[in-house]
């Protein structure tokens, strides 16, 4: 590894789960990294096992709907590892309600965070680059939900689409910056998302044991298992990487061949 | 990754190919490398000197079964486990409306860039299987992706490689993954031949040709032959190993799927 200053990333989201493997792996390759999350407990032992490790990591507590919370996340970030190189906006979830009962609550709540948190992030994190004149790179996290709709999470599906075309979007802006926009769309993940969805399943009764709706909707996954946040991280430290220079604007599937288009 | 692993490279004397090459040899692999060109010997040779790994090529016409069995009895010789398939080669042609067609050419261009890569796949797989498993890698385009005016036999070829993935990708799951690779403009003689090519057919200057074409570029220019050759390497490595049936878009921007 070389003394060049990689600079930080920003990673919301990032107490568990995928966010948490990202953290880890881009730690490790030498990035100064930014744990942006809602949990203050996770997320600071997340900054301190990473520093454990001998990576360079801090917490900042963040609410992605929040513009003030995601600026000082990036303020944040310049000062502690002089500039921004990338910000992953990972930070979504899931609530599922059956489609003739999906509440404008439940609607506004999944957009908010899983959509305009996504669209904050990127507007925020290419301010500081273009003033610093750093040509840096912009990371959406989507979902199989973006290209296939789900009748029990529709406010989630259309939030993960929404996250395809704002990476088209942003790609389109900020390519005369020489900031790159690309997406990741993960299958099925064992994080604690998918924990708390299939408990939510079998309370709406759509599956009566745990692990039951998790197992039918992985039945045909042609890589024949579902996938862990390691599997997901290799991806997005190529996004990241210069070997992805001439890649913007897309959202690459690693989801084992759920879906192939 | 641990031990000696080999990968089979076609059109390897192609700008892309080359970039490949270099690659690939310059992080470990050993290769069989094969193009219907001449030249494919001294890459061979350049990179095997210059990187001191197993480079051995291999000029042949994969469009004709001896030409792919000359490549895969190439690789069954070094006794190196072959663990990735870069199907890279491929042909473009002179811009024709769809009611002046040369139908020799449209066969050509079919059968270099589709069908010559499932007469590839047919070959590779049992050597893939041998090996415990491994990945091919399938070059598109974005012309696969939305077909442009005049071209249509390279569109139809490319459209049909995506498809020949996801096919493929299906059926060789778990142990080997099927991915492709679609560029945009890719700053090679090919990619200026079409504007000189396209020009002519519009009656515009060449010039005023690339500055349509780049201007539909978010990016602003071309890739870098290297920049198609980091999407190989990067769908040959234990980093994609979730990816089955994807398809890369090393485009610039200029289209979205």
């Amino acid at each position: 590894m070389s003394s060049e200053n990689l600079g930080g990333v920003i990673i919301t989201g990032s107490a568990r789960g995928i966010g948490r493997a990202i953290a880890d792996h881009l730690a490790q390759t030498g990035y100064g990294i930014v744990i942006a999350d809602l949990d203050e407990s996770a997320g600071t032992r997340a900054a301190a096992e990473i520093q454990k490790a001998g990576g360079n990591a801090l917490f900042r507590h963040v609410n992605v709907a929040d513009r003030k919370s995601v600026a000082a996340a990036v303020m944040a970030c310049e000062e502690a590892f002089g500039f921004i190189h990338a910000i992953v906006n990972n930070a979504g979830f899931n609530r599922p309600q059956h489609f003739l009962e999906t509440t404008e609550d439940n609607w506004n709540k999944i957009m908010t965070i899983n959509g305009l948190g996504v669209l904050i992030g990127m507007q925020e994190a290419a301010k500081a680059m273009i003033a610093a004149g750093h040509k840096g790179k912009i990371v959406n996290t989507a979902s199989i939900a973006s290209r296939s709709g789900d009748a029990e999470w529709v406010p989630y599906c259309a939030s993960k689409a929404a996250v395809v075309s704002m990476t088209q979007a942003g790609a389109k802006a900020l390519a005369q910056h020489g900031i790159n926009v690309n997406a990741f769309a993960p299958g099925v993940v064992q994080t604690d998302l998918w924990t708390q969805l299939d408990k939510d399943l079998m309370d709406m009764g759509i599956s009566s044991r745990p692990g039951e709706a998790m197992q039918n909707f992985s039945q045909n996954i042609p890589l024949g298992r579902t996938s862990t946040p390691q599997d997901v991280v290799g991806t997005v430290a190529f996004l990241i990487s210069p070997a992805s220079n001439y890649m913007t604007g897309q959202c690459l599937m690693i989801d084992g061949g759920m879906i192939m288009q | 990754m641990s031990g000696a692993r080999l990968a089979i490279l076609t059109g390897a004397a192609g700008h892309i190919g080359r970039a490949t090459v270099e690659k690939f040899a310059a992080t470990g692999w050993s290769l069989v490398i094969t193009d219907v060109s001449a030249a494919v010997d001294e890459i061979a040779s350049t990179a095997a000197g210059k990187h001191g790994t197993t480079v051995i090529g291999v000029q042949a016409d994969i469009a004709a079964e001896e030409g792919v069995m000359e490549v895969t009895a190439a690789a069954e010789g070094t006794g190196v486990p072959v663990t990735f398939l870069g199907l890279i080669a491929g042909i473009n042609h002179e811009a024709a409306p769809v009611d002046q067609i040369d139908m020799n050419v449209w066969d050509r261009v079919l059968s270099i860039n589709l069908r010559a890569n499932v007469l590839m796949m047919k070959h590779c797989v049992p050597l893939l299987r041998k090996s415990g498993g491994g990945a091919i890698a399938t070059t598109s385009s974005w012309w696969g992706r939305a077909a442009h005016p005049y071209f249509s036999a390279y569109c139809a070829s490319k459209a049909g490689v995506i498809a020949l993935t996801q096919s493929a990708a299906g059926e060789l799951a778990p142990h080997i993954r099927v991915n492709s690779v679609a560029p945009g403009n890719v700053g090679t003689p090919m990619h200026y031949d079409a504007l000189e090519v396209e020009a002519r057919e519009r009656r515009i200057p060449v010039a005023e040709m690339q500055e349509i074409e780049w201007a539909k570029i978010p990016l602003g220019r071309p890739a870098e032959p290297a920049e198609i050759a980091a999407a190989f390497h990067f769908l040959a490595s234990p980093e994609s190993s979730y990816l089955t049936g994807a398809v890369l878009d090393v485009n610039g921007g200029c289209g979205f799927y």
